[in-house]
């Protein structure tokens, strides 16, 4: 006989690996039938599909401006999940994820459109048993984002709106892809519409970065090992370096970058998210907002780039013709839909310092581009030479300080560079690295970001998601430098594609006695 | 001592899909029991494919039995070769020594034009060591046929940077392109000086780069002469050694160690400060088993020493000869060895530049 004191079944058998997430969820996508849904979330679905990680009881619900069957959107879906999943599709799996998947014809702005929407959704739930948790993903752009959810909110999509989350209750969970506007002003605009409709709590920025395994592993790293912690200050380390390079060039979303560029793209979210994680105070718990409040104190840390200081800290650059792996390419200007009089900066690199007790001193390096080597993203934490004495006496042949990198991709993993004897009878110094490499020692493929990030609304758990103090704090900060650059007459110097870079990049940092690290 | 490949993947891939395919090739050896990812550098290799490639044995065929044997004593390690014999079973034998992230560019000659993409690319890891404690590398291989202007950003695309970068000349440098552009993506230039068909062009490709970049350059073939220079060090440092008049050098060679010769004249010269007078000469001779042959002389003085394959042995007036073994590196050490030897080799940067720009009376 079953007693209220007995524990469920359910949770007799529940796996320990797996995180308690709703016995129910509707995610409806905004944009259901565009390329992020295509290449990214309904690959991450499936992914999370295969490891029994969606509830139970799930529908996927594509919404978007063209016609398309819930046949049709199955098929689209096996396209993206056949080109773009990190396993291959298995048949059997297959046919139980398409079961789940829906399509819904609808205009964002049309508020006639949200009704049929509506029904369509409350038909879903009901053959399916679903209890009415939603989560919306917003994969459309940001013009779209406060009409969109004006209209969930005018069509009573949000049940329960206003009153506190109880257990039992059904959730509405949203969540915003950058960018969240391209400057201050546009940013606060969105988040006030969204504010309007959802409370804090309930919405995911999502910074796709953050939810890389190598990125997680950043925290434990440093909180879980006792050798590296005490090293991480102005005492120990010498500079950081952060570098997300990117090999494509602009591509098809040059009607995107041309209002964006480099700074906007990537520096105020991927990189001084990246900073903020590295250089982070230990916080007092694993709770998402004593987390999120030590980054904030980061970024609100953060010196000011104004001025005169802008030219003098922050590089841009622009490619220009070159090579890509042997081949030619043209420059940016030369590119589709890009205006041949462009500004846009492709490329941007920054020296800061956080005016904080921990790192007083210490430069940070940011440096990001399209059109780069490779593409690779990589922290690396320099320490501080060893005296000019013993091994290191030789001014000529002095040795390579000891680094600490953080592989973030390709291939993700950490290492700690050391220098070491070379046997034989003369004392001669190698550097040598102690390599982590997740895959050679984990043996199978880590998640992609964005399994770990739905599977986290799904959960209830905003850590790894941006909140809106910080992301207003990271466009308070970088605004000063946009403003700069807009009133400069000069275009950005060009570099040469397949290059690290215009050759001031190289002077910003030499000029301080460093050099960049490639990655 | 060989080194035995214990485990080995490798894995059809592109271009564009190399570090994805190695990332996946990592993940299947990864799944067979954790190993030891080692990269102590990258390894930046050239190799010549116009002729023979058919022959030549494939790093990823299967098949291929030698992986357990050694390797020591299925060639003259100091026999020329033609480039695209470079045998696969050394380049193993290299890299499990000082493992490296391995890139094998194979430039078919005669066809790099125009720039353009490498046209194809394998990728693998190799399993080295006991079953306690197994370290691997990884290797690409890419084929190529394009212009040298292309190989930059090639190089850059798939080396690291957090370790140093050797560039593997595998071909004759008399016979190379201009080499600016490679030797910038890299922190040390390898070559083997015996492949050398033409000492002059060979020495104005290095002089040229040396005026220009910080390169460190490693000669597998100036490694031999370590014995020699370090015993007519030791013996220059008798006081019936000191040089107080006019000079005489004269090198006595084998007919098929000229590079070699050439090599310790411009040391010799560079050290000695030999003006056109006293240039070091050079002779072929017939010299049984040595390999060179060094009368030394001035005023009331003479040195005679010669090198082999065993031994460098110096002998002057009224002293005892001195003798230093050579040392018995397979091949394979003697390039691992220079790999691990970044710093700059001055007394190289000596010979050739005194080479480049030796008098014209002695060119």
């Amino acid at each position: 006989m079953s007693t209220d004191v007995e524990p469920r079944l359910a949770d007799q058998l529940a796996n320990d690996d797996h995180r308690p997430v709703a016995d129910s969820v509707t995610i409806v996508i905004f944009g259901g039938g565009g390329d992020l849904a295509h290449r990214k979330l309904l690959p991450a679905l499936y992914n999370l599909h295969l490891d029994g990680l969606l509830p139970p009881r799930t529908a996927i619900v594509g919404v978007g401006r063209s016609e398309m069957s819930d046949d049709a959107y199955r098929d689209f879906a096996k396209k993206g999940v056949t080109e773009f999943s990190r396993r291959p599709i298995d048949e059997q799996a297959w046919h139980s994820f398409a079961g789940v998947l829906h399509f819904v014809k609808a205009s964002f702005e049309d508020a006639h459109a949200f009704a049929p929407l509506g029904s369509r959704l409350d038909i879903i739930e009901h053959e399916g048993q679903l209890s009415g948790n939603r989560i919306y993903y917003l994969a459309i752009p940001p013009t779209l984002f406060a009409p969109t959810v004006k209209q969930l909110d005018r069509a009573h999509f949000l049940p329960g709106r206003g009153e506190p989350t109880q257990a039992g209750h059904p959730f509405a969970r949203l969540i915003v892809e950058k960018p969240i506007g391209r400057d201050l002003d546009s940013a606060r605009a969105i988040n006030d519409a969204i504010a309007e409709v959802f409370d804090e709590r309930d919405i995911y920025r999502i910074d796709h970065y953050l939810g890389k395994e190598t990125v997680q592993n950043i925290l434990v790293l440093r909180f879980a090992n006792s050798i590296f912690e005490p090293l991480l200050d102005q005492r120990y380390v010498d500079h950081v370096q952060i570098t997300v390079a990117e090999e494509e060039g602009v591509g098809t979303r040059a009607g995107y970058y041309e209002q964006a560029g480099a700074l906007r793209d990537m520096v105020q979210n991927h990189l001084l998210q990246l900073m903020s994680l590295v250089a982070l105070e230990p916080p007092r718990s694993l709770d998402a907002d004593v987390i999120r409040d030590e980054k904030l104190e980061v970024l609100l840390s953060l010196r000011p780039i104004q001025g005169d200081d802008v030219d003098a800290n922050v590089v841009r650059g622009q490619y220009g013709a070159g090579f890509d792996l042997g081949a030619p390419v043209p420059g940016y200007r030369q590119e589709a839909n890009v205006s041949p009089q462009s500004t846009i900066e492709t490329f941007v690199a920054i020296r800061l310092f956080i005016d904080n007790w921990r790192w007083a001193g210490v430069p940070f390096f940011l440096r990001t581009g399209k059109r780069l080597p490779k593409r690779a993203s990589e922290i690396s934490i320099h320490l501080k030479a060893v005296p000019p004495v013993l091994f290191n006496k030789d001014p000529h042949g002095p040795l390579d300080p000891n680094v600490l990198s953080i592989r973030i991709q390709p291939d993700e993993g950490f290492a700690l560079g050391i220098s070491s004897k070379i046997p034989g009878p003369r004392v001669r110094v190698y550097p040598v690295k102690m390599d982590f490499h997740y895959g050679s020692t984990f043996g199978r493929s880590s998640p992609e970001a964005y399994e770990r990030l739905l599977l986290d609304v799904m959960a209830g758990d905003p850590t790894l998601f941006m909140r809106r103090d910080a992301v207003e704090a990271a466009w308070r900060w970088v605004m000063p430098i946009l403003d700069r650059w807009a009133a400069a007459a000069s275009p950005p110097p060009l570099y040469a594609a397949g290059d690290w870079g215009p050759e001031d990049a190289n002077r910003l940092i030499q000029s301080t006695g460093r050099q960049w690290r490639q990655p | 001592m060989a080194t035995t490949v214990t485990n080995r993947v490798w894995r059809q891939s592109t271009p564009d899909a190399v570090d994805k395919d190695l990332a996946e090739v990592w993940r299947e050896i990864g799944e067979q029991g954790p190993v030891a990812r080692s990269v102590m550098s990258n390894l930046v290799v050239f190799r010549f494919t116009e002729r023979r490639a058919a022959d030549r044995r494939d790093l990823s065929d299967p098949r291929d039995p030698r992986d357990s044997r050694d390797s020591r004593d299925s060639r003259d390690p100091h026999a020329p070769r033609d480039p695209a014999d470079l045998p696969d079973d050394l380049l193993r034998e290299v890299v499990a020594r000082h493992p490296s992230r391995t890139i094998i560019v194979e430039q078919n000659r005669g066809r790099h034009d125009e720039p353009g993409r490498p046209v194809d690319a394998r990728v693998g890891v190799s399993v080295f060591g006991p079953a306690t404690a197994p370290y691997a590398v990884e290797w690409v291989v890419l084929r190529s046929a394009c212009a040298e202007a292309s190989w930059p950003s090639v190089v850059r695309r798939f080396a690291r940077g957090d370790v140093p970068t050797s560039i593997w000349w595998t071909d004759d440098l008399s016979n190379a392109p201009t080499l600016d552009a490679i030797v910038s993506t890299g922190r040390q230039l390898l070559y083997d000086s015996r492949r050398w068909r033409d000492i002059a062009r060979a020495v104005g490709v290095l002089s040229t780069l040396l005026d220009k970049y910080r390169v460190d350059l490693a000669d597998i073939n100036w490694r031999r002469l370590a014995p020699l220079r370090l015993a007519l060090a030791q013996a220059s440092k008798t006081p019936s050694t000191q040089r107080t008049g006019s000079l005489s050098v004269r090198i006595a060679h084998r007919r098929d160690e000229l590079t070699l010769a050439s090599l310790l004249g411009g040391w010799l010269a560079a050290r000695l400060n030999c003006d056109a007078s006293s240039w070091p000469t050079l002779a072929e001779e017939d010299l049984g088993p040595e390999l060179l042959r060094i009368d030394l002389a001035h005023p009331g003085r003479r040195i005679t020493a010669r090198l082999s394959d065993e031994r460098a042995e110096v002998e002057q007036s009224g002293m005892a000869p001195l003798v230093i073994a050579a040392s018995h590196e397979d091949p394979a050490e003697s390039i691992a060895v220079e790999l691990r030897s970044l710093s700059m080799d001055q007394a190289l940067r000596e010979a050739i530049l005194a080479i480049a720009h030796r008098p014209a009376s002695q060119q």
